[in-house]
């Protein structure tokens, strides 16, 4: 397996789209219900919680760019068996395409779930999961820049949904945050580890690097990307903060999704429901950008065509989907997931950094001699 | 042409997505609930709904069964008609006051605020007797069914007049929150349901009701913009006193304004020491007799309005420490300060009857309509 990804110039891309990459597939399932998480531990400083989450992105995001610097044109997958040889890499490797495919399998059982109890209780998963897989499986079957293009139009047809939050922000509370810095800092930093599920997604730079174009504009679109996504979880959680009393909001399971509850229009009476359907805009470049990523491991690592691992891929989904149905498993594969995002996505650049450093230098000392 | 087919195929199977065929004839849409305690322990559910066979004169039937809960009712209520009883439409949910007093609503309420068809912004009120016979008695104008009725009636309580907000979400929040008690409407049948007073939580059980006169303090103090007008007669002799000079012949003169604008001002001394102040610019619309308003005058005027409605806040608040009800949520302001935030509900009531509350109301005159 060669370790650099020499890509064609005629599928690249600009840097400037992983802005919309970045921004849509880190705002996903997870922040529909993310405030409580956050809340449970950090009750009104939430808000300090994700700033030490955010502060913390960019310290990995930068990671992250080291070590795909150091190779040029390299992705994760080709600079893990660089690093540890073919055959840990090859397992390193699939850890990351199991990671993918445990995240793409919450986004879909999340979103489903969130249909099901707010629109039709009695449609089956099945059919929400055919539907939104074979759109998934339609656009990932144009390659990376049908991939890219999607994400980013989905990305603008789904803002709108930030207006409608007017309404919850005139009924807030602002004696909810006081008194302020209250919580312990471990409490924060519990917090700030809730925030993960909701924020992880920025690793996709691992795999996408390859393809970028113009290599080295890549920070700027990067960090306003991470920025993006932090501040709109910022804000909704100080809005849920706000909106809901304290006790509340522990209490409520989709806290975002209720907000939207209180707006009326004399044309339209529930918008809660338009915005459970408008999430299907915020789901779709979700799963799109995994499902590719998947994909594209596959063949990295394996050999086999996307051709056909993507079809295996979403039969398995499919299969998931039908099986899982209760609450309390779908929270479990959850939290199994964002305990290791935390770990997958937080914690290992940050691991990666100093081996590959190492072996820089100790190539350089080849060289010399 | 095989994409064509593809999406073809594809529309024609979102067809088979049509599995809630809610035809419009086949649904009890629901408008009012209501819930009334029964002597033997029982829950006595009513709900009315909306009928649509324009060939009959009324546009509503009501139907009530009794249950141990909520949903046991419903699922009686349910043999009971032949249509589908949904709860989308739900506009107001009324508890017998008894109920409020002897059980509290937190639990139906509950039931409610988990079910994802219910908006929130559902009206809350309590009854003052039984809510089956407001229902079934009660005229509602030209309003198409009675729930229609009692929504429009709040919104324009709540918007433009004394009422504070009451919809489920606000009841529930405040239920949750320490430190401070909801307040919910209090209807009476009287031809049609009017708004008698305001009912008194301590959390979710009602403990006494006040005025919508007094309830305007209430109001004041969370700084919404509308309010309703308000009355009060100052005797001639502090008119005197004064030495504001009015005609002859005259015991107390009725002055009514409007408040346009007010400002609250929580001042925390001690745990069990508040200073409320409360800065309200008003405009005066009314008077019984003509009274010169020049500036001195109007000074002395404002003076005059200050002390009197401070004497009523302090009476009002000293009732409700009586009665363990906060609805001003001064244990919520303790409670913001760094060393008292450990306070918990039950704390709060041992303490709140003791608190010594010092209120200081200051008035400006803003207007005095066309008239000087």
């Amino acid at each position: 397996m060669d370790i650099q990804l020499k890509v064609k110039k005629n599928i690249q891309f600009r840097a400037s789209y992983l802005f919309f990459i970045l921004a849509s597939t880190q705002i996903g399932v997870g922040i529909m219900g993310a405030p409580r998480y956050i809340f449970q531990y950090a009750k009104q400083d939430s808000w300090i919680s994700i700033l030490i989450s955010f502060l913390f992105m960019i310290v990995v995001m930068f990671a992250m760019l080291y070590i795909l610097r150091s190779y040029g044109s390299a992705d994760i997958f080709g600079i893990q068996v660089d690093l540890f040889g073919s055959i840990i890499g090859k397992i390193l490797g699939t850890v990351y395409i199991v990671y993918f495919l445990m995240g793409l399998m919450t986004v879909l059982l999340t979103y489903i779930e969130a249909v099901r109890l707010f629109l039709y209780p009695t449609l089956s998963p099945f059919v929400i999961a055919f539907l939104l897989l074979s759109l998934a499986i339609y656009a990932v079957y144009g390659g990376i820049r049908v991939t890219v293009g999607v994400t980013f139009l989905f990305f603008l047809l789904s803002q709108w949904v930030l207006l409608l939050l007017y309404d919850p922000v005139s009924r807030m509370e602002w004696e909810h945050f006081l008194p302020m810095f209250q919580t312990p800092t471990s409490e924060l930093l519990k917090g700030a580890k809730e925030t993960t599920f909701t924020l992880s997604g920025f690793e996709i730079v691992f795999l996408l690097y390859p393809f970028v174009h113009n290599k080295d504009q890549i920070k700027k679109p990067i960090f306003f990307g991470i920025s993006f996504a932090a501040f709109i979880l910022f804000i909704l959680t100080i809005i849920s903060i706000g909106y809901y009393s304290l006790e509340d909001l522990e209490n409520i399971e989709w806290s975002v999704l209720t907000l939207f509850k209180g707006i009326k229009y004399t044309f339209i009476e529930r918008l809660d429901y338009v915005v459970v359907v408008e999430w299907m805009m915020v789901i779709i470049p979700n799963t799109i950008m995994l499902l590719w990523g998947i994909t594209h491991g596959i063949k990295r690592l394996y050999s086999i065509p996307s051709k056909h691992s993507i079809f295996f891929i979403s039969a398995l989904l499919l299969l998931a989907s039908s099986i899982i149905k209760d609450d309390a498993h779908i929270s479990k594969l959850t939290g199994t997931v964002s305990e290791a995002g935390f770990w997958i996505v937080f914690i290992y650049p940050l691991v990666l950094v100093p081996i590959v450093w190492l072996k820089r230098k100790h190539q350089k000392q080849k060289g010399s001699r | 042409m095989i994409r064509i087919g593809i999406v073809v195929i594809l529309t024609l199977m979102l067809s088979g997505c049509g599995l809630l065929n809610k035809t419009l004839e086949e649904q009890g849409i629901s408008t009012v609930l209501g819930y009334d305690l029964l002597d033997n322990n029982k829950i006595k559910g009513t709900v009315a709904l909306l009928q649509f066979n324009p060939n009959k004169p009324q546009t509503q039937y009501i139907i009530s069964d009794t249950g141990k809960n909520s949903k046991e009712i419903r699922q009686k209520l349910e043999k009971k008609t032949n249509h589908d009883l949904t709860s989308g439409q739900l506009r107001t949910i009324m508890f017998q006051d008894r109920l409020a007093q002897e059980r509290g609503i937190k639990n139906l309420l509950d039931t409610i605020q988990r079910d994802n068809t219910i908006g929130s912004l559902v009206y809350v009120a309590i009854v003052n007797g039984s809510v089956e016979e407001l229902v079934n008695k009660s005229e509602y104008e030209d309003a198409s069914d009675i729930g229609t009725y009692i929504y429009n009636m709040f919104e324009k309580q709540v918007d433009k007049e004394m009422l504070n907000n009451i919809n489920i979400h606000d009841f529930i929040s405040l239920y949750y929150e320490v430190g401070v008690d909801p307040t919910l409407p209090v209807l009476k049948l009287d031809k049609t349901p009017v708004v008698q007073s305001v009912a008194i939580f301590n959390v979710d059980k009602m403990v006494g009701t006040i005025s919508t006169q007094e309830n305007l303090y209430i109001k004041l103090s969370k700084g919404k913009k509308v309010f309703g007008y308000k009355t009060i007669s100052i005797p001639v002799e502090e008119l005197k006193e004064e030495e504001i000079s009015i005609e002859d012949g005259l015991e107390s003169i009725e002055i009514s304004f409007k408040p346009t604008y007010s400002k609250s001002d929580y001042k925390i001394i001690s745990k069990d020491h508040v200073v409320f102040s409360l800065q309200v610019s008003i405009e005066i619309n009314e008077v019984s007799s003509t009274i010169d308003f020049n500036s001195e005058n109007t000074k002395k005027v404002e003076k005059l309005i200050s002390k009197k409605m401070n004497n009523e806040f302090k009476s009002i608040i000293s009732k409700l420490q009586e009665m363990k009800s906060d609805p001003f949520g001064f244990g919520s302001k303790i409670k913001s300060l760094r060393q008292y935030s450990k306070l918990e509900d039950n704390e709060w009531y041992d303490i709140y009857p003791k608190v010594l509350i010092e209120t200081n109301v200051s008035v400006k005159i803003k207007r005095t309509g066309v008239l000087n």
